[in-house]
């Protein structure tokens, strides 16, 4: 059994009464991630996404996932009466699923206790009585009508009216409790032993609301939500067509051309925008793809993320499917895919077992020399890092000051001014 | 769990395939903590030689689901022109939609993020009972399959038969 109920999922309501609410909670997926919308964005082909699912999907293939047809990042839009809907929606998922779920409990507990009154049925209905008192006969319903009515006449019959009309209604039309509770009050009535007043639904001790009736001026408790209070209207103004500051908005990232950048240009556009700039090619044309998609998709939420949150996200996508790029670099880079590596190493064991050989033969004669040849290169690293100073004034020259990205080798930095310097000519 | 889009995704469809199991299908994560390989056990589908089978396979999530399909592979012996001999599925809703190995699939029928498991485990159930010998996998189930289908339905059973560890019957 899937155990994790804590990711809100349509199969939520599955069993409960208000199973149809599961197929209201699919329509308000995601086909892509299949969770409720976040900043849904609408494509040319009025299919509705994700912002940040269909931003992956189109820098992937190009295409909406949904029907095939090509389409571009630039031309989605935002789907805003979608993002009001999931809003709503999401405000009052919880709420809705605990009521469902508790109906769904007492239909059960409440079938059970039929059948076992089924079973045995003197011994079963002696306890049902007391403490079930909506759950009994019509019969009985009637004989507490008329006592309630009795009450009435002695005591202040015109502002009782109502309530005692509520309370006979439940007993006569609807046999089943859990329905009044769904349709007339679709708050579960807390179970402190205290009534509500009809007119102020303020709670207090049944017998104190009589007297309470007489001084009881009618206006609403702050207990009740207000829902249709002029102030709380205000608030929920929706989504949709409240006017957006667009001078907050931060600049979206435009897409490189990876085929024209070097891998040096390309390292040093990642640096620029502060982002990790390690690895091979390929891996950091992937890496700077992903987080354009997270920086675009968080410009388009109303909640944008922060830059430190994102980089967070960017770290997950690193650890997940960063590695695996980096990883599947080496022999998918040169070979063709459907290469048989196994095959080749196999059918040409021999010639690589000889050629080691020879290399072996090699090192063996010249052993002596080897030392001193390695003496050398750590004298030449010497030299690279004696440079460094000098590439360091032309990097801040041109304003960039990298503070994220770890140390680099001395080679590496020389290549990156020699890199800014195609880019300059390039531009 | 962890929270990255693909085992969050895969979480979702392993609810819905457990609250709503499609008929004859049977699909979970081996093992809850890796998302990344499921088991699956698909009944063979009805008048068709396959009918009476159960076919054990695994479902292979590459991390970046569902931009990219997962692999599929048959653990029995599965004699079928769309199988090849070790097992692995070949159809066209386990093929991206950017390369086109054969030349002959509509981009429509290939996979997309929107497609799922189920519908994945679906197709596969029909086309245990409609093979597409246009492009095998199997060239020898596809070439029986053609000319002398009493025959290659008798393999069909025979290794059905086997998997299930009965006698074959002649």
């Amino acid at each position: 059994m899937p155990s994790n109920s804590e990711v809100p999922d349509p199969t939520d309501w599955v069993g409960t009464p208000l199973s149809s609410l599961s197929s209201l909670e699919s329509a308000l997926q995601c086909h892509v991630c299949k969770e409720l919308f976040t900043t849904p964005m609408i494509t040319s082909c009025s299919h509705t996404f994700c912002s940040l699912c269909i931003r992956r999907c189109l820098s992937q293939d190009g295409r909406c996932p949904a029907c095939r047809s090509g389409d571009q990042e630039s031309k989605l839009r935002r789907n805003w009466a979608m993002e009001e809907c999931v809003n709503v929606y999401e405000k009052q998922r919880e709420h809705l699923l605990k009521i469902a779920r508790s109906i769904a409990e007492g239909t059960k507990s409440k079938e059970m206790d039929d059948r076992a009154l089924e079973g045995r049925p003197s011994k079963r209905r002696r306890i049902q009585q007391p403490n079930g008192p909506k759950v009994v006969s019509e019969l009985p319903t009637r004989s507490t009508r008329s006592k309630s009515r009795m009450a009435l006449q002695t005591t202040q019959e015109s502002e009782r009216q109502p309530s005692v009309e509520d309370s006979e209604d439940a007993g006569s039309q609807y046999s089943d409790e859990d329905l009044v509770s769904m349709t007339e009050n679709p708050l579960p009535e807390p179970a402190d032993g205290l009534v509500a007043c009809p007119m102020c639904g303020s709670r207090m001790k049944e017998e104190e609301v009589f007297p309470h009736l007489d001084q009881c001026s009618g206006e609403l408790r702050s207990s009740t939500p207000q829902k249709d209070s002029p102030a709380n209207r205000k608030q929920s103004t929706s989504v949709a067509y409240s006017v957006q500051s667009p001078s907050k908005a931060r600049q979206r990232l435009g897409a490189l051309n990876y085929s024209l950048l070097t891998e040096t240009a390309l390292r040093k556009k990642l640096a620029e925008i502060g982002i990790p700039s390690h690895g091979p090619k390929a891996l950091m044309q992937r890496r700077h793809m992903e987080w354009m998609n997270l920086w675009n998709a968080s410009c388009d939420s109303s909640h944008p993320h922060t830059k430190r949150e994102l980089l967070r996200e960017l770290e997950i996508w690193e650890r997940t499917q960063g590695r695996q790029i980096a990883n599947a670099q080496g022999p998918a880079g040169v070979m063709a895919k459907d290469f048989d590596v196994e095959g080749w190493t196999r059918s040409n064991k021999d010639d690589f077992a000889d050629l080691i050989r020879k290399a072996r033969k090699k090192a063996h004669k010249r052993g002596p020399s080897e030392l001193k040849h390695e003496g050398s290169e750590r004298e030449a690293a010497r030299k690279l890092d004696s440079l460094e100073p000098v590439a360091d004034p032309h990097r801040s020259s041109n304003g960039v000051v990298d503070l994220t990205s770890p140390a680099k080798p001395p080679l590496e930095q020389q290549q990156h001014s020699q890199g800014s310097q195609i880019n300059s000519v390039a531009a | 769990m962890a929270s990255d889009v693909a085992s969050k995704r895969l979480w979702h469809e392993y609810r819905l395939l457990y609250s709503h199991p499609p008929e004859g299908i049977l699909a979970y994560p081996i093992d809850e903590a890796k998302p990344f390989v499921w088991e699956a056990f698909i009944d063979g589908p009805k008048d068709t030689p396959f009918e009476g089978g159960v076919f054990p396979a695994i479902l292979d999530f590459p991390k970046d689901y569902p931009l990219s399909p997962p692999k599929m592979k048959f653990l029995g012996d599965i004699f079928h022109p769309n199988v090849y001999p070790n097992g692995e599925v070949c159809i066209s809703i386990l093929h991206p939609p950017g390369d086109d190995p054969n030349h002959y699939e509509s981009a429509s029928e290939r996979w997309s993020p929107i497609q799922s498991i189920e519908k994945i485990l679906i197709s596969v159930m029909s086309m245990l009972a409609e093979p597409n010998d246009e492009s095998p996998a199997n060239v020898e189930a596809a070439k029986m399959w053609r000319d002398n289908r009493a025959q290659f339905e008798d393999k069909v059973k025979d290794g059905i038969w086997k998997s299930l560890g009965l006698e074959v019957k002649k």
